[in-house]
């Protein structure tokens, strides 16, 4: 077998499994350890794959370009959670939806994917949901007016004068920075803490994106108790008793099993 | 006679089953018992009986407390049960089964009982002729139909004059004779002055026979409701609203048919058709768990025709049905899939892998790899007795899934399991739908079917009675 052929195989290997094994490929393609690290030093430099010992791991990314654009053309990198989290996400939103997306990294996902359904309304300060979802001709994108924040691309709604939109919301999806069973779910932002304040009163549900790390955290801004939300999307390895608190008490806990 | 359960709690492993549990029963009422699958209903018969300890709280009798409480002495006092799980003796007459007890309910030796079995079996009898049974006493029991050796264990307590007579789920599937006969059993025990305790998933028929109706929400007994102040729908929306465990539903757009089954009818069944599309998930209510109502049954062993992606198929055993797709896993009779001696990875490879001849240690990596999808903290060379259930049943889900079918269908998949597996494998199956497969769910929990399918088939004496389009998000007000 070629070269060429190798490196052919061997991407589509990494595509799939995500990581590869030196022994296992060497076995596998029948040539030596030797002729497989060097195979790997190409993709690397290729920029799919980062060597490792014993193997090699695939580059997981997805950029967005950005609106605003920055000298070195900067590109936002979404980590692979955050790809499952989206996707979890788009899976309880129902043609009709009227929908608020915070600038989480997941929801840039769910936005793509809400381009497939019909009629949605989406709500959301983020000027990446806004760029992403441009073209959507189904539905509706209405951007929440506010002072524009370089940093984090959004319009800052939060004491700008513009007043936050005095329509129902369906299901608000939001990021959730801490959550602890006695102090309730907290972000670390105060235009996240303010929204979520709008959103209480005025959404449906709350879609909670919660990570694994949020969990028996403390944040700097409380924005409610742990069973204020109403729906959960999560990755697997939470603390036991926060699933059943949860599915005890009416949240629908989320959970993506790679099958 | 009053019996009291004061703050009964059981727990199995990290399993709570009832949580501070209280009852007071007194002779001559009828108390039914509904509610939730999680296995809390049979566990307070259990305890009652004395077939199981409670962890915490305690039993009275007449003020009395119940100290070291067994099955012997509930017996002793006149505490009884009769399940939907016969303990008839199968090849002893049905007047030798009848007549087996009475060595328990008297104490004293030879003679007594000498006297007393002649008292008795004029007793039961005189009962068989009441209640127009005329069958022959001396056949063996295994002859009779299990809604009859039903009957016969009740008269075989009756006779024995008892406090407390406990019923679990006798009236599934019982033909409608049996049905009257039941009915008066109730009333004179009740007239007698005894005190039944009435388990069942039927509302109709709880409503029928209670006097006060006590509903099993989340491992608590709520509303001990007096049953002429309610009707069944108020039953069933009290339910309901109190369960507040909310499986998680998802929204896919419906694709093309996979498998259809139409007219399916045998025995009990009448002209049963359903539909099942890719990404779809069916439910189905009011099955039995074995016997000609269950789906086992309907699939393999009734008349009818099936169509698998348009054309169609024979499938008369779980083979057939696999070879053209269709993985049936019945977890009614999880026993009867799982090699409980064995190892968690003999148990979780189907034969299509095995015969493939690959080494022990890709075998080991495969089972390990599902082992991790599914979140079993366990290896592959690990015992699978040693797993709780509701990890078994993920095993026997891995099982499934490694038998690559386009439709999957789970019976009584969730029932009494731990929490944290039942909502792992709702969303499980939420990632089957995501991936196009066919599922379809037997259960009675509707908080489960109601919860989670998008569409629902509700079956009652044998026909299904209505079909429901639930493709929204968990809406409640679909459950009547």
């Amino acid at each position: 077998m070629f070269q060429i052929e190798r490196l052919q195989m061997i991407r589509q290997m990494i595509r799939e499994q995500k990581t590869v094994d030196v022994i296992l490929l060497s076995k596998s393609l029948r040539v030596s350890e030797v002729t497989i690290r060097r195979d790997l030093e190409k993709l690397e430099s290729e920029g799919i794959l980062t060597r490792t010992y014993g193997g090699a791991v695939l580059n997981e990314t997805l950029t967005v370009p950005s609106l605003v654009k920055e000298e070195e053309d900067a590109k936002r990198v979404i980590s692979e959670q955050s790809k499952v989290l989206g996707e979890l996400s788009a899976s309880i939103v129902e043609d009709f939806d009227i929908l608020f997306l915070d600038r989480g990294d997941s929801n840039l996902i769910l936005a793509e994917k809400i381009c497939s359904k019909n009629g949605v309304v989406v709500f959301t300060n983020s000027l990446d949901v806004l760029e992403i979802m441009r073209k959507y001709k189904n539905g509706k994108i209405i951007l929440i007016g506010g002072s524009f924040d370089y940093s984090k691309n959004i319009l800052c709604n939060f004491n700008s004068g513009v007043p936050f939109p005095d329509r129902r919301i369906n299901k608000a999806f939001v990021h959730i920075q801490a959550a602890d069973m006695e102090n309730g779910i907290a972000v670390n932002d105060n235009e996240d803490a303010y929204l979520y304040a709008q959103l209480k009163s005025k959404a449906g549900s709350i879609v909670a994106i919660m990570e694994k790390p949020v969990f028996d955290k403390i944040g700097l801004y409380k924005v409610d108790d742990i069973l204020g939300v109403d729906y959960v999307i999560t990755e697997e390895g939470i603390p036991d008793r926060y699933k059943t608190y949860f599915y005890k008490n009416g949240v629908q806990l989320h959970q993506k099993f790679d099958l | 006679m009053i019996f009291t359960m004061a703050e009964v709690s059981k727990r199995y492993c990290d399993n709570v089953v009832l949580e501070h549990v209280s009852m007071k029963i007194e002779g001559g009422k009828v108390y039914g018992l509904t509610g939730d699958n999680g296995g809390g209903k049979s566990t307070i018969a259990n305890i009652v009986c004395g077939v199981v300890a409670p962890d915490e709280g305690s039993l009275m009798m007449d003020g009395k407390r119940c100290i070291n409480w067994n099955i012997k002495k509930a017996m002793r006092e006149g505490v009884f049960l009769v399940a939907h799980e016969t303990t008839m003796l199968p090849y002893l007459s049905v007047e030798e089964n009848i007549l087996l007890g009475i060595n328990f309910v008297k104490r004293n030796p030879i003679w007594g009982t000498f006297i007393h079995r002649m008292k008795y079996k004029k007793k039961y009898k005189e009962l068989l002729k009441r209640y127009g049974i005329t069958l022959d006493t001396s056949v063996t029991s295994i002859r009779l139909s299990r809604s009859m050796q039903n009957i016969m264990e009740l008269i075989r307590v009756q006779i024995c004059n008892p406090k407390i007579v406990v019923i679990d789920e006798v009236d599934t599937n019982m033909d409608v004779d049996s049905q009257k006969v039941l009915d008066k059993i109730i009333k004179d025990l009740a007239c007698a002055g005894s005190a039944i305790i009435y388990i069942s998933h039927n509302l109709e028929s709880i409503m029928k026979r209670s006097d006060v109706i006590g509903i099993l929400v989340e491992n608590q007994v709520i509303d001990m409701m007096d049953a002429s102040a309610v009707n069944a729908e108020s039953v069933m929306d009290t339910l309901l609203r109190l369960s507040k465990e909310k499986p998680p539903k998802i929204l896919l757009r419906p694709q093309a048919m996979i498998f259809e089954m139409k007219h399916i009818h045998n025995t009990i069944i009448e002209d049963f058709s359903i539909e099942v599309r890719e990404g779809e998930i069916v439910g189905i209510l009011g099955l039995d768990k074995e016997g000609d109502a269950s789906f086992t049954n309907i699939l393999f062993q009734s008349k009818g025709v099936k169509f698998f992606r348009g054309k169609e198929v024979k499938i008369g055993m779980p083979q057939e049905a696999a070879d053209s797709g269709v993985i049936l896993l019945d977890a009614n009779v999880i026993q009867n899939y799982m090699f409980m001696n064995s190892s968690i990875r003999e148990n979780m490879l189907p034969y299509s892998i095995l015969k493939k001849h690959l080494s022990d240690e890709l075998l080991n990596e495969i089972c390990r790899r599902y082992l991790k999808k599914l979140a079993i903290t366990a290896g592959p060379e690990d015992k699978i007795e040693e797993l709780s259930t509701g990890q078994q049943k993920k095993i026997l889900i891995a099982k499934s899934i490694l038998s690559e079918g386009e439709i999957y269908v789970f019976d009584r998949l969730t029932d009494n399991i731990d929490v944290i597996s039942r909502i792992d494998i709702y969303n499980i199956i939420n990632e089957l739908k995501r991936n196009g497969k066919g599922i379809v769910l037997i259960s009675n929990d509707f908080n489960e079917i109601f919860g989670i399918s998008d569409i629902v088939y509700k079956v009652k004496e044998g026909k299904i009675i209505q079909k429901i389009n639930n493709d929204k998000q968990n809406d409640k007000k679909l459950y009547r």
